[in-house]
C-alpha cells in the first residue's frame, strides 16, 4: 500500500494519537506530533522538539503545513524553511476525511527538525575542542540572519557575538552565505585584542542546495603572527649586518691596499735617505778637505813669517768654515738617522697593521659564510612562518 | 821654559778610547796631507812605517803612537800625516787627527813636570793650557834620537 494513498478518517484519529505517541519517541532529534481541525491546532505531542507558535487552540499558519496538506489532498512530504515556523523542519502528514471520505475535516502532522548536521553535533563537539586549541578558539554558526550557536574558549572569545546577534553586513559569515563558498580572513590585533584567522563555511540545504548559514571558526594566531614578525626582523637584521659585513671587507681591501702602499712609499723614503747619507758624506768629504787646505794654508802663511798673517787669518776662517760644515753634515746625519729610525717603526706598524687587517679579512670571511647559513636559515623560518 | 809665544798645530792621538791632544810649533810642520800608501822597505830600521810618496818627495813615517807607547794606530778617515822638518830631515808622522792651528801666549803655557823625566820627556816642550783642554807641545827635533836621524837620512 503506498503511503499516499492511505487514508485516515476521524474514527482513526484516536488510534493515530495512541501510535504517534509511541513512535515520538523514536526520533533522535526530536519530534513534534499534532492534529488540526480546518481552522487551528486540535492536539498535540512533542519530544525533544517543539514547534513554536504550535499551541493547542491556535490557528493554522498561514501557508502552513496543513494548509498544504489540505490542498494537496493526500499524505505528503513537505520541506518546510524557517520563514513558517522560525526553525527548518520536515513535515509529514495528511488529511483526515469524514466519514464518507467526501471531505476533509482536518489533518494530522509530523514535524521533525530539519537541521545540519553540524548544527546537531556542534554543541558535542565546540566545547571539547575549543579548549583543545593551543591558542584557544571560537566557534559559531548562523543562519540565514543571526548567531544560532556560539562556543567560545578560556583563551580567546569573541564576546560581542552571542545567540540572535545578527550578522554583521560585510562581515566572513555573511560573505561566506551570499558567495557560498568557504571564504578565510585574517584579522588583526586591533579588533579583539590578538590577531587571528576566521574560516566561514556555508552550510547547503541538502535538498535544495540552498545557503542555509553558515559554520565559522575564529582561530588567533598570536604564535604564528609573533614567529612571523621574529622571522622578519632576524631577516632585516641579517641583511643590515650583511651589507655592514659587506662594508668591513671593503674597508680592509681599502686598508690593505693603503698599507701595501704605504710600505711601497717607506721603501721609497728608505732609498732616499740613503741618497742623502750619501751626499752627505760627500759634503763631509768636502769638508774634511777644505779643512786640511786651510790648515795647510795656515802653514804655509806661518812659512813666510810677517807676511803671510793677513793670508793665515784667512786660512784659519776657511778652516772654522770647515768645521762647521763638518758639524752640520754630523747634525743632518743624526736627523736622517732619526727619521730613519721613525720610519722603520712606520714600516713595523704598517707591517703589523698589514697582518692585522689580513687576520681581519680571513675572520670577516668566516663571519660572512655563518652570515650566509644563517640568512638562508631566516629566510627558511620567514617562509615557514608565513605558511602557518 | 816657555818665553815666547806659540802657533801649535794641535792634532790627536787616541788611545783607549780617549782623545789626547798634542801640539807641534807650527814653524816645524811642513804639511799636513791625508795618508798615502805606505811602503815598507826590506832593512828598515824598526821604528819606521814605511816611507810615502809626497808629490814625488819620499816620505819615511813614524808611527808616533808607537813611539809614545800608546799603542798602534788604525787608520781612519780622519787619520792623517803631519809632515814634520827635523833638523836633518824631513818625515811624517801618523796622527789620528788634525783639528786646529790655535795661538798661545806665553801665559798659557806651562813647563811639564819635572817627574815625568826620562828620556822621553825630553821632546815634551811644554803644556798648553786652552780652557778647559791641556795640550802636549812636542818639539820634533827631540823625538828621535841622533842615530835614529841618522838611520833616517839614510834610509831615504
Amino acid at each position: 500500500m503506498d503511503l499516499e494513498n492511505v487514508i485516515m478518517h476521524t474514527s482513526d484519529i484516536e488510534m493515530l494519537k495512541k501510535f504517534f505517541n509511541i513512535m515520538i519517541y523514536t526520533f533522535e532529534d526530536g519530534a513534534c506530533f499534532f492534529t488540526t481541525d480546518l481552522n487551528a491546532v486540535q492536539f498535540k505531542l512533542t519530544n525533544k522538539f517543539d514547534l513554536p507558535g504550535v499551541e493547542i487552540g491556535t490557528a493554522n499558519k498561514k501557508n502552513g503545513a496543513a494548509e498544504q496538506i489540505m490542498q494537496a489532498g493526500k499524505v505528503t512530504l513537505l520541506r518546510l524553511d524557517r520563514s513558517i515556523y522560525g526553525v527548518r523542519t520536515h513535515a509529514y502528514g495528511g488529511p483526515i476525511w469524514d466519514k464518507e471520505t467526501t471531505e476533509i475535516i482536518g489533518t494530522w502532522i509530523l514535524m521533525i527538525p530539519r537541521q545540519h548536521k553540524l548544527v546537531n553535533s556542534f554543541d558535542l563537539f565546540a566545547p571539547v575542542l575549543a579548549d583543545l586549541l593551543q591558542e584557544g578558539g571560537f566557534f559559531c554558526i548562523t543562519d540565514q540572519t543571526s548567531y544560532i550557536k556560539r562556543q567560545g574558549s578560556q583563551k580567546f572569545d569573541m564576546p560581542d557575538i552571542q545567540l540572535k546577534t545578527p550578522i554583521r553586513e560585510g562581515s566572513g559569515p555573511y560573505e561566506s552565505l551570499h558567495q557560498k563558498k568557504q571564504l578565510s580572513r585574517e584579522v588583526d590585533a586591533s579588533v579583539y585584542g590578538m590577531p587571528f584567522m576566521t574560516t566561514s563555511t556555508p552550510l547547503l540545504d541538502e535538498d535544495t542546495g540552498t545557503a542555509v548559514g553558515t559554520f565559522t571558526l575564529a582561530l588567533p594566531r598570536q604564535l604564528a603572527n609573533d614567529l612571523k614578525t621574529i622571522a622578519n626582523s632576524l631577516d632585516h637584521g641579517l641583511t643590515e649586518v650583511s651589507d655592514a659585513v659587506q662594508q668591513i671587507t671593503a674597508a680592509t681591501t681599502t686598508s690593505s691596499n693603503n698599507q701595501n702602499q704605504l710600505n711601497t712609499e717607506i721603501e721609497k723614503v728608505k732609498t732616499q735617505l740613503d741618497n742623502i747619507n750619501n751626499v752627505m758624506a760627500f759634503i763631509k768629504e768636502i769638508a774634511d778637505e777644505t779643512k786640511m787646505l786651510g790648515l795647510n794654508a795656515a802653514i804655509e802663511a806661518a812659512r813666510v813669517g810677517e807676511a803671510g798673517r793677513g793670508f793665515g787669518v784667512v786660512a784659519e776662517e776657511i778652516r772654522k768654515l770647515s768645521a762647521e760644515s763638518k758639524k752640520t753634515v754630523a747634525q743632518i746625519k743624526d736627523l736622517t738617522k732619526q727619521i730613519e729610525i721613525s720610519i722603520n717603526t712606520t714600516s713595523n706598524s704598517s707591517q703589523s697593521t698589514l697582518a692585522g687587517v689580513e687576520e681581519t679579512a680571513a675572520s670577516v670571511q668566516e663571519v660572512n659564510a655563518t652570515l650566509e647559513e644563517m640568512t638562508s636559515l631566516a629566510n627558511k623560518l620567514s617562509n615557514t612562518a608565513a605558511n602557518l | 821654559m816657555a818665553e815666547e809665544s806659540l802657533n801649535l798645530v794641535v792634532f790627536t792621538l787616541e788611545t783607549n778610547n780617549d782623545n789626547y791632544e798634542y801640539g807641534i810649533p807650527i814653524e816645524q810642520v811642513y804639511e799636513i796631507t791625508r795618508p798615502g800608501k805606505i811602503i815598507k822597505l826590506p832593512g828598515m830600521p824598526l821604528f819606521i812605517e814605511g816611507v810615502m810618496n809626497l808629490r814625488d818627495n819620499i816620505i819615511p813615517i813614524v808611527d808616533l803612537k808607537k813611539r809614545f807607547s800608546l799603542g798602534v794606530t788604525t787608520a781612519k778617515d780622519t787619520t792623517r800625516i803631519v809632515i814634520v822638518q827635523s833638523n836633518l830631515q824631513k818625515y811624517g808622522i801618523i796622527v789620528d787627527d788634525v783639528s786646529e792651528i790655535i795661538p798661545l801666549d806665553a801665559s798659557s803655557l806651562a813647563a811639564p813636570p819635572t817627574l815625568a823625566g826620562g828620556i822621553e820627556a825630553q821632546y815634551i816642550m811644554c803644556l798648553g793650557k786652552v780652557n778647559d783642554r791641556l795640550i802636549i807641545a812636542l818639539t820634533m827635533d827631540k823625538i828621535l834620537t841622533k842615530t835614529e836621524e841618522d838611520s833616517l837620512v839614510n834610509a831615504v
